[in-house]
């Protein structure tokens, strides 16, 4: 089921990540951890293994704003290839819309437009929870193979279409005793932090009226006497 | 006993010490110069640092009773945002960061770590720059 939104999107986005998890052990040859938004108070006897999402942060990435400019999108048929490719600055709407979207919002023949895009970092604690150190230690390893490589950690947006850069900035160890079950089991915990690139946009898509005619006259500016040529009307 | 655990997320200067080969062809005075002004432009960053965090946990109500603990290190030409103090407390903020047993994350650290990456090396690059401007 798609989730539209600022957030909700890389929330979902998230969590399928995470859902292609397995550990195994002699009893059970695929268990697999159930992925929480925050920490699932409303399980009173939890299933171990479980990994828990958390957002910690919402942070305008200044360093990857650019000055402002508008985006467009264009459909028209009129254009050569070569011109929709110059024309056409964006093919998607952050967490909202992929091209095919965009194309039916714009119509036949279409020119939409929209503001500048807001680079937004936002900041996720991925949680591994595990009461089997051998299960603590495939999850760290699967994760940091197949989830969050290094240097090459990205997560796909269906969404948008976007494939947005996810990096790994932060491990940790956080065993604990476990509070819930009195102090007598362990929670094998690992903390993973990464940062997953977003979007903001500044307006919604408007569109673009075509020009029709030009009406106007030159004039030479060092003499503004001077008439270079009367009134025109050019159309298109 | 007092304790040090540091947060592996950096501002790194790397590209200000390693950057240009040229650099170290100029006179051994410029370079001694150089050194100088280097490393007091990274105390006086590492002090902002340090005065920056400490004053955004002194804002914060669960953080404020730690603001003590949290220091900022620069080692192998890497800035690292780091935990000092008695092993107790440390426990008891890293707790904060990471979530405990069933508690949430209450990040302040790794935020301020991530907002900071670029801005600790454009700080040290202008004090740097201040004090040398034709490096």
């Amino acid at each position: 089921m798609p989730n539209p939104g600022f957030l909700l999107a890389e929330d979902a986005a998230l969590k399928t990540r995470l859902s292609t998890l397995s550990v195994s052990d002699d009893k059970n040859a695929e268990r697999v951890p159930k992925v929480f938004y925050r920490w699932p108070e409303g399980e009173t006897e939890k299933l171990y293994p479980f990994v828990t999402i958390n957002l910690l942060d919402i942070q305008h990435a200044k360093e990857r704003q650019h000055s402002e400019r508008d985006y467009y999108y264009t459909t028209d048929a009129s254009f050569s290839p070569e011109q929709v490719a110059e024309y056409t600055q964006i093919d998607y709407f952050p967490n909202e819309m992929v091209e095919s979207d965009l194309a039916d919002l714009a119509g036949t023949d279409g020119f939409i437009s929209m503001e500048q895009l807001i680079p937004i970092d936002l900041l996720y604690q991925v949680t591994t929870h595990t009461r089997n150190a051998r299960h603590d230690r495939q999850l760290t390893a699967l994760i940091m193979r197949r989830v969050f490589p290094l240097r090459r950690g990205f997560i796909e947006i269906p969404e948008d279409g976007t494939i947005r850069r996810c990096d790994l900035l932060d491990w940790r160890s956080a065993n604990v005793i476990d509070q819930e079950a009195g102090h007598k089991k362990r929670a094998f915990r690992k903390v993973y932090t990464v940062r997953i690139s977003s979007e903001l946009p500044q307006s919604d898509f408007a569109a673009v009226q075509k020009v029709l005619t030009v009406e106007g006259e030159l004039t030479d500016n060092n003499q503004p006497t001077d008439v270079l040529s009367y009134s025109f009307s050019e159309e298109f | 006993m007092a304790s040090s655990q540091s947060t592996p997320i950096n501002g790194s200067t790397q590209s200000l010490i390693s950057g240009q080969p040229g650099l170290l062809s100029g006179t051994e005075d410029f370079i001694d110069d150089f050194d100088s002004v280097f490393s007091e432009a990274i105390d006086q960053t590492l002090e902002l640092a340090r005065d920056e965090i400490r004053t955004e946990a002194l804002s914060d109500p669960a953080w404020a009773e730690y603001a003590d603990l949290l220091n900022v290190e620069y080692t192998d030409g890497s800035f690292h945002y780091v935990l000092v103090g008695d092993d107790d407390r440390v426990q008891e903020a890293l707790d904060l960061e990471y979530g405990g047993s069933g508690t949430l994350p209450r990040s302040l650290v790794r935020k301020v770590a991530n907002r900071s990456e670029g801005s600790l090396g454009r700080m040290l690059s202008d004090q740097v720059n201040a004090e040398l401007p034709n490096a």
